[in-house]
């Protein structure tokens, strides 16, 4: 194990804790509500230090930057969740909601160590992605797929906090739709910076791929869920499948368009992991 | 951003999700605009039905949802349809991924190597049961994006969201983000239906000579050639030294070579599986400025014999226990070593380190500190076993030499020193020495056990077996030998070939060979049936230098040195392949105009043209010929909507709680 996977093992486990924490924080008592959250920032703090140098490390060591193996890519995904939402915190300054994004952080590098076919070590990219609108094209995806993670996920949890009252139902349904608000520009960037790779590389904004037509699929479906959650709280409850059905096709898009019988079609979005699986 | 009270009108326009929402929309009803325009211009009648009913879905769908809202207040508002709408396009579009695109419009699928490419409506019927596809094909599934229910919605949505980046909005930073937003929006609009109604493109395929016909009318300015299409693995690669530049590459294979840079390469040789070998010779010339070298070879009572290189400062396990040690003074002269050693120290604080060999565990720490007081303290650690380390007493100065220390004496040297007593093992007391500069190492052996001053630092080598200790001193006033840290130390001046017993390790020494002043120089050999070894070439290099080959293993990180490049064979997995087609750019009259390489991601641009490479498989290429003068608009358009979009997220909130604030007021 080289000093980059154990300053990872040190960041998932930073996150992981920050975010026991945190939600720790948001279901305890007002007197220890306090130091929670100084415990959950530091973690937070320390975790975004180590996950930061063992990108570093393992791009000096690579000579490249390290976004190109699905390992790589949940690393920087993690850095990129856990930036954003302290950035988030330092402009909107919104209550302090810091444990979805740790956790869902952690459960980025988790899935990074322990996926499988990544090849460790990769140190030349495929061809096809050496662009350099491929780290912007990815980075911007894995914030805005971040935030809409938490949205999705929080949707599913909707039925049982709404056991809990009316009061407690609204305001997770505002805290989702914020959430969704946030990632899917995000989302709109991702898919208009592919689009301008598309046309740098081959001279057409839109393949008409299984990946790209998904991935526009996910779009639309957020789309119609902030055209109606926007419009009034009522709607935006009512909306709230429509997340589910988001990240749902936000996951399809990423992993499940390979088992498409027209994904062999697709050769940009299948070329990384033909690359990998040589 | 929402985190305060939401506006209650049913009506509420999005906000960046609508100006977003318009990009799309917008590029792919700039596509209806100009499939129309085509349509006029070639006046091909049956190709007027997707455009048409594009247009009329499309203007039916907006005037619909205004009509039915002023009617059926309750339940229909716009948002509900403009949702409805894209939720149908997205189930449309999902299901329609799900069949290889079929049609005039479809791509050509990618044939794997040296096979041909099968047709999508052969790909489509191994997938799917015949009904299911033929069904699919009545409802333009199967060219989702160009069947009409596509078209409609598409054209609906963006002109739903064209009016509702129209709309007037409120004012302050919100409104001006807001605004350029619409700027951005309205820009890749115009860049959009700029490119498609005036840009110029050829598809182009073949080998050789490529006669360029456009999409659109009017006689090709130009025709291409492809001089040369390859595809190079990344094996060696080739970067420029001290100057910035693209890396160049060599393919790995025996007899593969290429000019880069004015020095021709050749791979000379090639092991896919090898080991390397340091190959000794004698420095050539009188300076003979390379260090000493020497090979040893331990010959165990058990296992098989061993040799070693090592060179002063060299510092290697050799098996198990045993260690051998190179002092080496690092000093010009002698009177500069002289001059290190009576450098005035203070007396650090001390760490004993003990640590068992072989054992991964972390080696445990004892501080000590050596002042006057605390002679006689005593140390002990289960490491240790039944000894016990005691500090005897502490010298300011005294005289070492090969790890005997008495104090006080006028010598070469005065260092401060620590004297440390086994207790238990009725061994005889024994000085460890702090040199002046730190930075060297020191092993000392007492009895079976060898103890080390390293980095200011003593270290005790619980050992498994009885070790031994060997230093080779050459330093300056020293004669060459080899000096046994046996209990007590010897002296031993070794000749060629002699042969040293260690006693209680049953561990023969011999030194093999002796260079005075060697170079070392890497090779590969081939790894053994089974062993896993490196891929390696021979690199040969001729250009305006001494001709030099260099044995490159894969993995190296460091490169090696040929003339202007530093070479270095990359690992080989995973290789991916570079793919590069030479391409001339020619006149009517045959005459070239510009050539140079195209790749992926990487276009030849020449003039207002680009030539981009849309797939290769050797000896054939399919490169695109692109003149699109909407580009300009439509990157500006893009930055201002990403900016507009970024900056709303903060701005709309505060725009909002001011808005509250004043409604309250």
């Amino acid at each position: 194990m080289n000093a980059a996977q154990v300053l990872a093992v040190a960041a998932l486990a930073l996150y992981l804790s920050g975010a026991i924490s945190a939600l720790a924080a948001a279901a305890t008592r007002i007197k220890a509500r306090q130091a929670l959250r100084r415990l959950a920032l530091g973690a937070a703090a320390l975790g975004t230090a180590a996950n930061l140098a063992a990108l570093v490390l393992e791009g000096i060591d690579l000579g490249r930057f390290p976004a190109a193996t699905g390992r790589e890519v949940l690393a920087l995904g993690a850095l990129c969740v856990v930036l954003v939402e302290v950035a988030r915190f330092l402009v909107l300054r919104p209550r302090p909601t810091l444990g979805p994004s740790l956790l869902l952080a952690a459960l980025y590098l988790f899935g990074g160590a322990v996926a499988r076919g990544t090849p460790h070590g990769a140190r030349a990219v495929p061809e096809i992605l050496g662009s350099g609108w491929f780290v912007p094209h990815l980075a911007v995806y894995l914030v805005g797929f971040a935030y809409l993670a938490q949205a999705g996920l929080g949707a599913l949890l909707y039925p049982l906090v709404r056991r809990r009252g009316e009061e407690a139902a609204g305001r997770l349904a505002r805290e989702l739709r914020a959430r969704a608000c946030l990632g899917f520009p995000f989302l709109t960037l991702g898919l208009a910076i592919g689009a301008l790779w598309a046309q740098d590389a081959w001279a057409d904004y839109w393949g008409r791929g299984p990946g790209e037509t998904w991935a526009l699929v996910a779009w639309l479906v957020y789309a119609a869920y902030l055209r109606l959650a926007l419009s009034s709280e009522r709607e935006a409850r009512r909306a709230l499948p429509l997340l589910v059905a988001g990240f749902a096709a936000l996951l399809f898009a990423w992993q499940g368009v390979k088992l498409l019988p027209s994904a062999g079609t697709d050769a940009r979005h299948t070329h990384m992991r033909g690359a990998a699986r040589r | 951003m929402t985190d305060s009270a939401p506006n209650p009108s049913r009506n509420a326009p999005i906000r960046y999700g609508e100006a977003a929402l318009a990009v799309a929309c917008g590029v792919l009803l700039a596509a209806v605009l100009q499939n129309a325009w085509g349509l006029l211009r070639h006046a091909k009648a049956a190709s007027w039905v997707p455009a048409l009913a594009a247009a009329a879905a499309a203007a039916l769908g907006l005037a619909l949802s205004v009509t039915l809202r002023r009617h059926l207040r309750r339940g229909l508002t716009d948002g509900r349809v403009v949702a409805c709408a894209a939720l149908a396009l997205a189930l449309w579009l999902a299901v329609g991924a799900c069949f290889v695109e079929e049609g005039a419009h479809a791509p050509p699928p990618e044939a794997p190597a040296g096979r041909e490419a099968p047709r999508p409506e052969e790909l489509n019927a191994d997938a799917w049961p015949a009904p299911v596809l033929r069904t699919a094909r009545i409802l333009g599934l199967t060219d989702a994006y160009h069947a009409w229910p596509a078209y409609a919605l598409f054209g609906f949505l963006g002109l739903t969201s064209l009016l509702a980046a129209l709309r007037p909005r409120t004012r302050g930073l919100a409104s001006l983000a807001r605004r350029a937003a619409h700027l951005g929006v309205l820009l890749v609009l115009a860049g959009a239906t700029l490119s498609q109604l005036a840009a110029r493109r050829a598809r182009v395929e073949g080998s050789r000579e490529m006669s360029v016909t456009w999409n659109s009318g009017g006689p090709p300015p130009f025709d291409l050639r492809l001089d040369r299409l390859a595809v190079e693995p990344k094996a060696v690669e080739f970067r420029p030294r001290g100057a910035r530049g693209e890396p160049q590459y060599l393919r790995a294979a025996p007899g593969a070579g290429r000019e880069i840079g004015g020095v021709r390469f050749e791979i000379a040789e090639y092991l896919p599986n090898a080991v390397a070998e340091e190959e000794i010779t004698e420095a050539p010339g009188a300076a003979r400025t390379a260090p000493p070298l020497f090979q040893m070879e331990f010959l165990p009572k058990e296992g098989e014999l061993f040799r070693r290189h090592y060179q002063p400062r060299d510092r290697r396990p050799v098996s198990g226990p045993y260690g051998v040690e190179i002092r080496h003074a690092r000093a010009a002269s002698r009177a500069e070593y002289e001059r290190l050693l009576s450098a005035p120290r203070p007396w650090p604080e001390e760490t004993l380190v003990v640590e068992k060999l072989g054992e991964s565990r972390k080696p445990e720490l004892i501080p000590l500190r050596p002042r006057k007081e605390k002679i006689g303290q005593e140390i002990s650690h289960e490491l240790l076993g039944a000894l016990r380390l005691h500090v005897a007493d502490w010298a300011p100065s005294g005289t070492a030499r090969l790890g005997h220390f008495e104090p006080e004496r006028a010598g070469r040297a005065s260092l401060p020193a620590l004297q440390i007593e086994l207790r238990g093992s009725g061994e005889a007391p024994f000085w460890v020495v702090s040199t002046p500069r730190g930075d060297r190492e020191r092993r000392h052996t007492v009895g079976t056990l060898p103890l080390e001053l390293r980095r200011h630092r003593f270290r005790y080598w619980a050992a498994p077996e009885p070790p031994v200790a060997v230093r080779i001193l050459e330093g300056p006033g020293e004669p060459r030998r080899l000096v046994l840290l046996t209990d007590p130390p010897k002296a031993h001046r070794f000749e060629e070939d002699d042969v040293v017993a260690l006693g209680h390790a049953g561990l023969r020494l011999r030194l093999v060979r002796a260079w005075r002043s060697a170079v070392k120089r890497l090779i590969a050999r081939p790894a053994g049936e089974g062993s896993r070894g490196r891929s390696a070439v021979l690199l040969r290099a001729r250009g305006p230098f001494p001709d030099r080959e260099a044995w490159l293993l894969a993995g190296d990180r460091e490169g090696r040195k040929f003339g202007p490049w530093t070479a270095r064979l990359l690992r080989q997995a995973p290789v991916p392949e570079r793919t590069v087609a030479e391409v001339s750019v020619l006149d009517r009259t045959g005459a070239v105009l510009a050539s140079g390489p195209v790749r992926y991601n990487r276009p030849l641009r020449t003039g207002a043209w680009r030539v981009y490479l849309r797939r290769a498989s050797p000896p054939a290429a399919v490169l695109s010929i692109v003149r699109d003068p909407g580009l300009f608009l439509v990157y500006p358009g893009l930055a201002l909507v990403a900016l507009g979009v970024l900056a709303l997220i903060p701005l709309s909130r505060r725009a909002r709680a001011e808005n509250a604030r004043e409604g309250e007021a």
